[in-house]
């Protein structure tokens, strides 16, 4: 009886046990990126991008990640849908005064996926977003100096170019890990005219807040 | 040009025509001269504005929330340089300047389930016809619905023109900015869709549409007289429509005047992106995406006026009609 009730015990220990040595691994499953990729088509814009209204980004849990001893892999970061200018100028049609609410959106939700990239400071995602920010910008291929084919309002080019400028100046650094480089004076040339024109004009109003 | 009369948007786009002729309409047809009862005042001093009693529950939250907000906003600027801002939102700290620029010029809000124009008395006969005016659109967040009615003032005279009652009070429209401001239902939404944010600059943008920049001129009230708009684009802030080669082309939401509502609206922005102390990372990228989309609006001759030249500084007075007492002669109505 006494030996029976101490397999018993033994068994209840094992599997306990078990139960503890498994569970951390399905968390990791949970938000790790993927061993490999799902196709071999390129993860950045515009084939998985991320819906304006749904953004996929898993927020990670700061806390949890300083005192996880291993370093966990972060979701892979997208730049999230940017709208196009049929889409906002549909939305001035109804509303012709305030602002598009998916501009507004499109700002909320890349605010987020910086966040992470600068939270984690991979040289993975950077050049993962920096891609993403450069087709957004619209800033022409090195390859082939055309502009790329997506339609996206300038307002939405201008964003994406100076949040592009922005981490390289922030993430210097990452930036160099990742051997990405941005010269924003010889792109500028390249984009739009009325990219362009607003860039120049958003510069000048930041020197009239800021003589 | 545009006409007053006319059954095509009007470029009064805190009031489109068919809202007021209809408001009239509405009026003269008695179906309602109650006004509002009783005041209630914001608690924080940012929004000084009386409000109706009307509001709904979200809408008196988001109020309280965004006059306390604004009363509260850590803007810094350099001590020794003389930033733009300064000439737009004059005061001791950045946050009174707001508060003040506010004050001056935000004196009533209602809601958006009430119907304004039918709160308003008014005896004159203008066109009976009109259509029902049209409910703002569900994104829309609000309109500063004095300066039309002001210009009304100006052509009917205090005994016929619109005036609304407010805590007993019959208030008219005496100047542009008696500051009646509308708020649109895309005001209620969530945070998702409509953040603080984007809420404060409406109102900085609104305010900016009781400014009479300039006054109005004695052919300006003749033209108002005719039911035509007046030439002047500053006496009101007036947007007008957006030119072919614009992302916006043919919608009414452009200015082409210097120092309009979109300018002063990027001015209050670009402070928050590049100078709050108390703004998050997600509503400094906020206030950027709504800083480009306003100076998307301008055009580049006004833009190059106000940008390139340092000594361009805004006019932020209002002035009533110049000469004040200039008669308009009765139009015939043959």
């Amino acid at each position: 009886m006494k030996k029976n009730l101490i397999l018993i015990g033994i068994t209840l220990l094992i599997l306990i046990g078990l139960i503890f040595a498994i569970a951390p691994k399905r968390e990791n499953q949970s938000v790790g990126e993927p061993e490999t990729p799902i196709s071999g088509k390129d993860p950045i814009l515009p084939d998985t991008v991320a819906t304006a209204t749904a953004p996929t980004q898993t927020s990670i849990n700061e806390s949890e990640s300083e005192t996880t001893a291993a370093p966990r892999k972060l979701q892979k970061l997208q730049l999230p849908k940017p709208p196009t200018r049929a889409e906002v100028r549909e939305e001035v049609r109804d509303n012709p005064h305030s602002t598009p609410a998916s501009l507004v959106r499109f700002a909320q939700d890349t605010a987020e996926v910086l966040e992470q990239l600068k939270a984690s400071k991979d040289p993975i995602q950077f050049t993962r977003l920096a891609k993403a920010l450069r087709q957004c910008a619209g800033v022409p291929s090195p390859a082939g100096q055309s502009l790329p084919d997506a339609d996206y309002p300038p307002q939405i080019e201008v964003f994406c170019f100076q949040t592009l400028e922005e981490i390289f100046n922030d993430l210097s650094e990452v930036a160099g890990q990742a051997g990405e480089s941005f010269d924003a004076e010889s792109t500028l040339n390249g984009l739009r005219p009325e990219t362009q024109r607003l860039l120049k004009a958003s510069e000048l109003l930041n020197s009239r807040l800021n003589p | 040009m545009p006409n007053l009369a006319s059954d095509s948007p009007s470029p009064l786009r805190f009031l489109p025509l068919a809202t007021l002729m209809g408001g009239l309409l509405a009026m003269i047809s008695g179906l309602g001269l109650s006004g509002c009862q009783s005041e209630h005042p914001l608690p924080s001093q940012s929004l000084q504005a009386r409000l109706d009693p009307g509001l709904t529950e979200i809408e008196r939250t988001h109020l309280t929330r965004d006059s306390a907000r604004l009363a509260r906003l850590d803007l810094s600027f350099p001590k020794d340089r003389d930033s733009i801002f300064h000439s737009v939102f004059t005061g001791k700290t950045p946050s009174a300047a707001i508060a003040q620029y506010l004050g001056e010029r935000i004196h009533y809000i209602f809601s958006a389930s009430t119907d304004v124009e039918t709160l308003m008395k008014v005896t004159s006969r203008l066109n009976r016809s009109s259509p029902p005016p049209p409910r703002l659109h569900y994104t829309a967040m609000a309109s500063n619905l004095g300066t039309p009615n002001w210009f009304y003032h100006e052509k009917l005279g205090p005994e016929k023109s619109n005036s609304f009652e407010f805590e007993g009070q019959r208030i008219f429209f005496t100047s542009s900015r008696v500051g009646l401001i509308k708020l649109g239902p895309g005001y209620s939404h969530g945070e998702a869709h409509t953040p603080q944010l984007r809420r404060l600059q409406t109102f900085i943008h609104e305010a900016r549409h009781s400014d009479c920049t300039g006054g109005l001129t004695a052919s300006d009230l003749a033209r108002i007289k005719k039911m035509e708009l007046p030439e002047s684009l500053a006496c009101g802030h007036r947007h007008v429509t957006c030119p072919p080669d614009h992302i916006y082309s043919g919608i009414r939401g452009c200015d082409e005047h210097e120092w309009g509502a979109y300018m002063i609206g990027a001015i209050f922005t670009d402070a928050l992106q590049n100078h709050c102390r108390d703004c998050s990372y997600a509503e400094k990228q906020i206030a950027k995406i709504l800083t480009l989309d306003s100076l998307q609006r301008i055009n580049e001759d006004s833009l190059s006026t106000m940008l390139y030249d340092a000594s361009s500084l805004p006019d932020m007075t209002s002035s009533g009609v110049h000469p004040p007492s200039q008669p308009i002669p009765e139009e015939n109505p043959s």
